[in-house]
This record gives structure tokens, C-alpha cells and sequence, in this order.
């Protein structure tokens, strides 16, 4: 175990540090002067210089990946461009709102997922486990940002149940904050609860065809507590696995429906640095987004090998 | 071929169907649309349907039907080549990774690495230094597409690669590169093929999402995400100019997925008991 601990810690740092310079060459290595960008066609040259020497553009390339690598390494991140401040400082702001509403999507789409998928391999066959995986089918087809206006319309607009977008903020009220970011939570958990419960049922019918099961059926055990107690704790593993899968693009998610819901969260704050080609920002979020998926993906990698020792001998390939 | 029965495989039939009423009329597009896409007749701005404009018009007075049947087209057109482009640099690092030593290990590292880009981060990067494109979109979502082929190609070849007409083809001089074109590629084919169209589901849905956001294709290419982006505000006075763009992106992606799941059906019976 410890020692499949440290290969994946050593895998992810090799990959950190691949990923690291992928982000640095595409944002600084492609042709284009970002200081041409910013400033517009019709700079001084003498402007260009400044602010070449302002961004550290002078300095060459190598020196430029480092210093921008040893301040990642000692949390000190580079300085927005149009803010004027700290990128640390403006992600502590943005992060406020975009981990609750990844926490409570991946909450709201196991809570949902699961059980369902339970629910329709106990059922396998029936008319009820039919219906549930053609609705899963559709739902797993809806693309986040169109789920998002449906809600919209259907909650905000027709119900008046909750608000259509826009954030209070945490201090006044938890709750309305809370309360916000319902339905953008839930455009992003249902096609991913859809895709957990395809995947939880195929899981739970291949455990319950396993032996351990048929023994424990022998032995005198209900379908139900077989279920529960055998199949879906085994069933679980590939599940999580599954997770790790999913979360690079749940992430991503996240930005497009903070678009259409008016959040000010992380995913505006990257494409307010695109629009103003605030390289800097996006240097800093982009391999924060992808430290985070390649840590997601370890955690998940240790928590199957620690729920199913069996996957210790070989590696996921 | 054995031609399927009918009954044994409906998801791939209604996958093939629900593809065809989303792809032909796009294709037609090409050719053919009710309307000039970009016209633009202010004097008929906003209708509701009719028989003259199948969808309405948006508040261009240009005619939805035709703009989502050019969009369609666009947008898949954007999606057959960042798959195209996944399945071209996977498929001979999954098979090279095939090879007896460190390939396997190398395999891994840049399929974890693909993995952790997801096609929003490289398009944000790609647009950031150069601008929004066509070939950073596709770009973008065949990156991401990357190393699943390179897992599949390369788990198909290990499984194929120590069989009998493999051993033989080695003894009759055939070389590396010979055998695992000639032999081990039509044999992993089938799964690749079931591969490509659950990507296309994915690249779809990414597709829809980068050009929602503004990182997609760039006007005036008119893409379902961008027509849904920019009618986003009509949602109370005309909802449906909303709700047709997504619904086509569905269509596209619930198409694509049933036809991946009825082509794996069929073509690996290993799969059918646990279905």
C-alpha cells in the first residue's frame, strides 16, 4: 500500500510538472505579443518596451517558466493585470462561490445517481427498470448551460420558486446564497447523477452475478440485505472510479453555468481574463483547475485500492 | 456483415434514426436552407412558427430553422475532426505502447496528462494567447480525446497480440510495423469504432459548451451554443429560440450515445448478460 501510495504521489508530480510547462508554452510560447494585445494596435513602441519589462516578457523563456514555477511552488502567484492584485487574492474571492456549487453538485448527483441506479438493478427487467434508464439516457444527453435555462424557466420564471441568477453574497444571508445556488447545482448534477446511475446498475448486476453473493444467498441471506451488504458496497469501486472521470468536466462545468446563471465565481473570473488577455490570471487558474484534476484522480486511484486491495497487483491502464 | 435483427438492438436503431433527423437536414445545409442563414429582415422579426418559417424568427428576423441547420452542420463538421484528430495521435501511441518495456508506463503518464486538461482549459489557453478559431476548438476537444483512444488502441492490441495468427504472421517475416497494421488494427476496429461515437457524444456536448461560452468557433459561424448564447435573453417573450438550439445539441448527443451503446451491443456479445 505504501508503496502504491508513492507511485501515484511520484506519477502526480511528474504530471504537475508536465502540465505546468503544456500551460506555460501554450500561453507564452505561441506567436502573438500579449503586450501588443493589451495595449492595441496602435502602441508606442516605447509602451511596448515598459510593459514587456513590467511583465518580465524581456527575460528569456526558460528564466520567465522558472520564476513563474518557484512562485506556484512557494504560493506566491503572479499579479492580475487589470485588477492590479494579488491572483491569490482574487481566487480566495472566486473560490467562495465555485467549491460550494462543485461540492454541492457532486453531493446532489451521488445522493440522486446512487440510489437510482440501485433501485433500477434491483428491478432488472421490469418495465420500472426500462423507464429509468431511458430517462437516464436523456438526461445524460442534456448539455449543462441548456439545462440551466430550462430550470430557469421552469423554476424562476413559471414557479417563482427560486432566483433565475445573480448572487447575494455569504454575509448577509447563508441561506439566499444557498439558495442561489440551487439550480445552477442541479443543471450540473442531473446529467452527471444520470451517467452515476447508468453506471451504478451495471456495477451492482455485475456483483450480484458474483459468487460472493451466491454465497451469501446460499447461506440463508435476503435479496435485500444481499444487495445492500454484498452487491453495492462492491458495486462502488468502479464507481468511484467513475467519479474521478467525470470531475475534469464537471469542473469545467462549473464555469459555463456560473455564465448562465450570473455567478461571480471562478469561471467568470477566467473568462474576464481571457476577454482582457490577462495572461497572468489565466496562467494561475488554468493549473489550479488541472492541479486540481490530477489530485482528484490520485484521491480516487487510493480510495479504490484502499476499498478493493485486489487492484494493488496491476495497474489501471 | 450478418445484417442485425431488428428487435435485438433498439438502441441502435433509434441512435441511427435520431442522428438522421438531426444530421440530414444539416447536411442539406450545405446546399440547401429554407432561408439565407444571415439574412437579416427586421420587418419580420420574432414570429412565432408558421409554415413559412418551420421555427420562427429570431430578433434578426433571420430564420431559425435555417441558422440551426447550417449551426448543426457547423458544429458536427467541428466535432468529426477533433475525433478524427484524438483517434489519429491515440491510436499509434496506444499501439506503440503496446510494445513489450516502458511503453505501457509512458502510456499512462500522457494519458493522465490528457486527462487533465479538459477541452474548456486548452480552448481558455488557446483563446487567451491567439484568439478564438476553429482550429483551436478542435484542437481543444481532441486533446481530451486523446487518451482514450490511446487506452482502448492499447488494451485491444494486448489482448490481441498473443494469439495464434499473430505468433504466425511473426513466423512468416512479417514485421512490427506490418503486423500491427495488418493484423492487430482490424481486429481492435470494432471497439474503436464504438469508442469514436460515444466521443462524438462528449465532443457535442463540448462543443455546445465552448461556444456558448465565446471560446468556440467565431462569428458570424453561426454554432448552436453561441445561437442559445446570444437569445439567451429572449428566454421570457420567445423561449422557444432558447429551448430549439439545446434541443438539437441533445438530440445530437442522446443519437450519438444510443448508437455507441446498440454498436457495442452488437459488436462485443461478451458485453450482452450484464446489460
Amino acid at each position: 500500500m505504501i508503496r502504491a501510495v508513492g507511485a501515484r504521489l511520484g506519477g502526480m508530480a511528474l504530471t504537475l510538472l508536465l502540465g505546468s510547462v503544456i500551460v506555460f508554452l501554450l500561453l507564452n510560447a505561441l506567436p502573438g505579443d500579449p503586450a501588443l494585445v493589451m495595449l492595441g494596435l496602435d502602441a508606442t513602441p516605447d509602451a511596448v518596451v515598459r510593459l514587456h519589462h513590467q511583465l518580465g516578457l524581456d527575460l528569456p523563456l526558460p528564466l520567465r517558466y522558472l520564476r513563474w514555477a518557484g512562485g506556484l511552488l512557494t504560493l506566491h502567484l503572479g499579479t492580475s493585470l487589470t485588477y492590479a492584485v494579488p491572483v491569490s487574492q482574487l481566487l480566495a474571492d472566486r473560490l467562495r462561490i465555485t467549491l460550494p456549487l462543485a461540492g454541492i453538485t457532486l453531493l446532489l448527483s451521488v445522493a440522486i445517481g446512487l440510489p437510482v441506479g440501485v433501485a433500477a438493478a434491483a428491478r432488472q427487467g421490469r418495465v420500472s427498470d426500462t423507464a429509468i434508464m431511458v430517462a437516464a439516457q436523456l438526461f445524460k444527453a442534456i448539455p449543462d448551460f441548456w439545462g440551466g435555462v430550462l430550470l430557469i424557466l421552469l423554476f424562476a420564471l413559471v414557479l417563482h420558486w427560486l432566483p433565475s441568477g445573480g448572487f447575494p453574497g455569504w454575509e448577509p444571508s447563508p441561506l439566499a446564497a444557498l439558495r442561489a445556488l440551487v439550480l445552477p447545482a442541479l443543471a450540473l448534477a442531473l446529467p452527471q447523477a444520470a451517467i452515476l446511475a447508468r453506471f451504478m446498475r451495471s456495477a451492482t448486476l455485475g456483483a450480484l452475478s458474483e459468487d460472493f453473493v451466491r454465497t451469501a444467498r446460499a447461506k440463508g441471506l435476503g435479496t435485500q440485505a444481499a444487495l445492500w451488504r454484498h452487491a453495492v458496497p462492491n458495486a462502488l469501486v468502479p464507481v468511484i472510479t467513475l467519479v474521478g472521470i467525470q470531475f475534469p468536466l464537471l469542473l469545467t462545468g462549473t464555469i459555463i453555468v456560473e455564465t448562465v446563471f450570473d455567478l461571480p465565481g471562478l469561471g467568470r473570473l477566467v473568462l474576464e481574463a481571457i476577454d482582457q488577455r490577462d495572461l497572468p490570471v489565466v496562467q494561475d487558474i488554468v493549473l489550479l483547475l488541472v492541479g486540481l484534476v490530477v489530485l482528484v484522480n490520485v484521491a480516487v486511484d487510493l480510495a479504490a485500492l484502499r476499498l478493493d486491495p485486489r487492484l494493488g497487483g496491476e495497474r489501471r491502464a | 456483415m450478418r445484417r442485425p435483427a431488428p428487435p435485438r438492438h433498439p438502441s441502435l436503431w433509434a441512435g441511427t434514426l435520431i442522428l438522421a433527423l438531426v444530421l440530414v437536414p444539416a447536411a442539406l445545409s450545405a446546399v440547401w436552407t429554407p432561408f439565407p442563414p444571415g439574412a437579416i429582415d427586421i420587418a419580420h422579426r420574432l414570429l412565432s412558427p408558421s409554415l413559412r418559417h418551420v421555427l420562427g424568427t429570431d430578433p434578426f428576423g433571420r430564420d431559425v430553422a435555417s441558422r440551426l441547420m447550417v449551426a448543426t452542420l457547423n458544429s458536427g463538421l467541428v466535432c468529426a475532426a477533433a475525433i478524427a484528430l484524438g483517434g489519429l495521435v491515440g491510436i499509434p501511441l496506444g499501439l506503440l505502447g503496446a510494445a513489450p518495456g516502458w511503453g505501457g508506463a509512458l502510456v499512462m503518464r500522457i494519458a493522465d496528462l490528457g486527462l487533465a486538461f479538459p477541452p474548456l482549459l486548452t480552448a481558455a489557453m488557446l483563446v487567451a494567447a491567439e484568439g478564438t478559431g476553429i482550429a483551436a476548438e478542435i484542437v481543444a476537444i481532441g486533446a481530451f480525446n486523446v487518451p482514450a483512444f490511446m487506452r482502448i488502441a492499447r488494451g485491444g492490441a494486448l489482448s490481441v497480440l498473443h494469439r495464434d495468427f499473430i505468433a504466425a504472421a511473426r513466423v512468416a517475416g512479417r514485421g512490427r510495423v506490418a503486423i500491427l497494421l495488418e493484423h492487430v488494427l482490424p481486429n481492435i476496429g470494432a471497439i474503436l469504432l464504438v469508442q469514436a461515437t460515444l466521443a462524438l457524444a462528449i465532443a457535442a456536448l463540448s462543443e455546445a459548451g465552448l461556444s456558448y461560452l465565446g471560446l468556440g468557433m467565431p462569428p458570424p459561424l453561426p454554432s448552436l451554443g453561441r445561437i442559445l448564447a446570444d437569445d439567451q435573453a429572449r428566454i421570457f417573450d420567445a423561449p422557444l429560440l432558447v429551448i430549439a438550439p439545446g434541443a438539437v445539441v441533445a438530440l445530437l448527443v442522446l443519437g450519438c450515445n444510443l448508437l455507441g451503446d446498440g454498436l457495442r451491443d452488437r459488436l462485443d456479445p461478451t458485453l450482452a448478460p450484464v446489460r
